[in-house]
């Protein structure tokens, strides 16, 4: 039966569709353009959340998709293809990192040039830039899982796909996070 | 905290950044196959030099081998080249035999093997019959080749 025949359109196709449909040649790219098209920005934003600079979270980005390119094929469907997507994004994020710092670990503090934000009126950007002031003096691991909480609204369960972490030790993780980002909030007001 | 949010992302994306995300990113897949290309047509390429170079190592090796049992014991070949082929001035030039001793090694071989020529009666023609009833009538005695050498007295005056 043809695959295509269960949607209308590449958009309404399911990651799991999609993910059958890459393994045909001839809708290989077709698949892959609607992969890039639903993942790209997430991808480039939780990624740039670890990385100091956007050069860095661009060629995170860029890397991650080569690999989901190269290795969709073989995706077996044991786990979500969106947690697939991010766990490789994470891991190149690390390598980016552990370039520029050798052994760093989910759990470093990664010192990040942030512009320090003045006093005076809160306005929403002047509140983004404490959020992210905070949220740069967090351990990595706490970062990413403050950011997939909060920014990309996942649950824990689908962050414990992505980190392959417990959900308790996730929620721990969180609680910490929450905590040093009100503690640096309340101080820079 | 949700309900608060200022903005979506922390961070945000240089702007058109995600217009062309996409075709840098097939253009990057594009350069990675070129390059895996490459590097199998270089594998490739470079197996066979490595190919080539051990049939020719295995080549040289054999030439060698050969070349060494060869020279092992001059003298030895020469003599068993001589044996087999003492006429042959090509391996007399490779054995460094000289042409005299070829000649002189044959006809000694010959000398010794060439078969004793026996004359019998009925071999003999008319006219030697003639002669030698001619010479039995005046007194000389002809013998055969065979007997010549038993008992020379008798046959001199």
């Amino acid at each position: 039966m043809n695959l295509e025949s269960h949607f209308q359109s590449i958009q309404e196709a399911t990651d799991n569709q999609l993910v059958l449909l890459f393994r045909r040649e001839d809708r290989r790219e077709i698949a892959f353009t609607e992969i890039m098209n639903r993942y790209s920005r997430k991808v480039y934003f939780h990624v740039r959340n670890m990385l100091p600079s956007h050069e860095d979270a661009d060629d995170a980005a860029q890397n991650t998709f080569v690999k989901v390119w190269g290795n969709l094929e073989k995706f077996k469907g044991d786990s979500q293809l969106y947690s697939w997507i991010y766990r490789i994004a994470t891991n190149e994020a690390l390598t980016i990192l552990r370039k520029q710092k050798p052994n760093v670990s989910l759990e470093d503090v990664l010192p990040e040039t942030m512009v320090s934000s003045q006093g005076g009126a809160e306005t929403p950007e002047s509140i983004s830039l404490k959020l992210r002031e905070a949220m740069s003096a967090l351990p990595l691991k706490q970062k990413m899982v403050f950011y997939l909480k909060y920014f990309e609204e996942l649950s824990y369960d689908q962050i414990s796909e992505i980190t392959e972490t417990s959900v308790g030790a996730l929620k721990a993780s969180y609680f910490h996070a929450v905590k040093k980002i009100e503690q640096h909030i309340e101080r820079s007001i | 905290m949700k309900q608060e949010k200022p903005i979506k992302q922390p961070f945000e994306a240089p702007e058109n950044y995600f217009v062309d995300f996409n075709s840098r990113v097939m253009q990057k897949i594009e350069a990675e196959k070129q390059v895996k290309s490459r590097v199998s047509f270089i594998f490739r390429r470079s197996y066979a030099y490595v190919a080539a170079a051990a049939a020719i190592i295995i080549l040289i090796g054999i030439g060698l081998y050969k070349g060494m049992n060869t020279t092992e014991d001059p003298g030895k070949m020469m003599v068993e080249t001589v044996k087999a082929e003492p006429k042959s001035d090509t391996v007399l030039a490779k054995t460094n035999v000289t042409h005299e001793d070829a000649v002189i090694q044959e006809w000694v071989e010959s000398a010794e093997e060439k078969p004793v020529v026996a004359v019998n009666e009925s071999q003999k023609s008319k006219e030697e019959l003639s002669v030698e009833q001619e010479l039995e009538a005046e007194g000389l005695i002809v013998m055969d080749v065979e007997t010549a050498w038993l008992d020379e007295n008798e046959i001199l005056p």
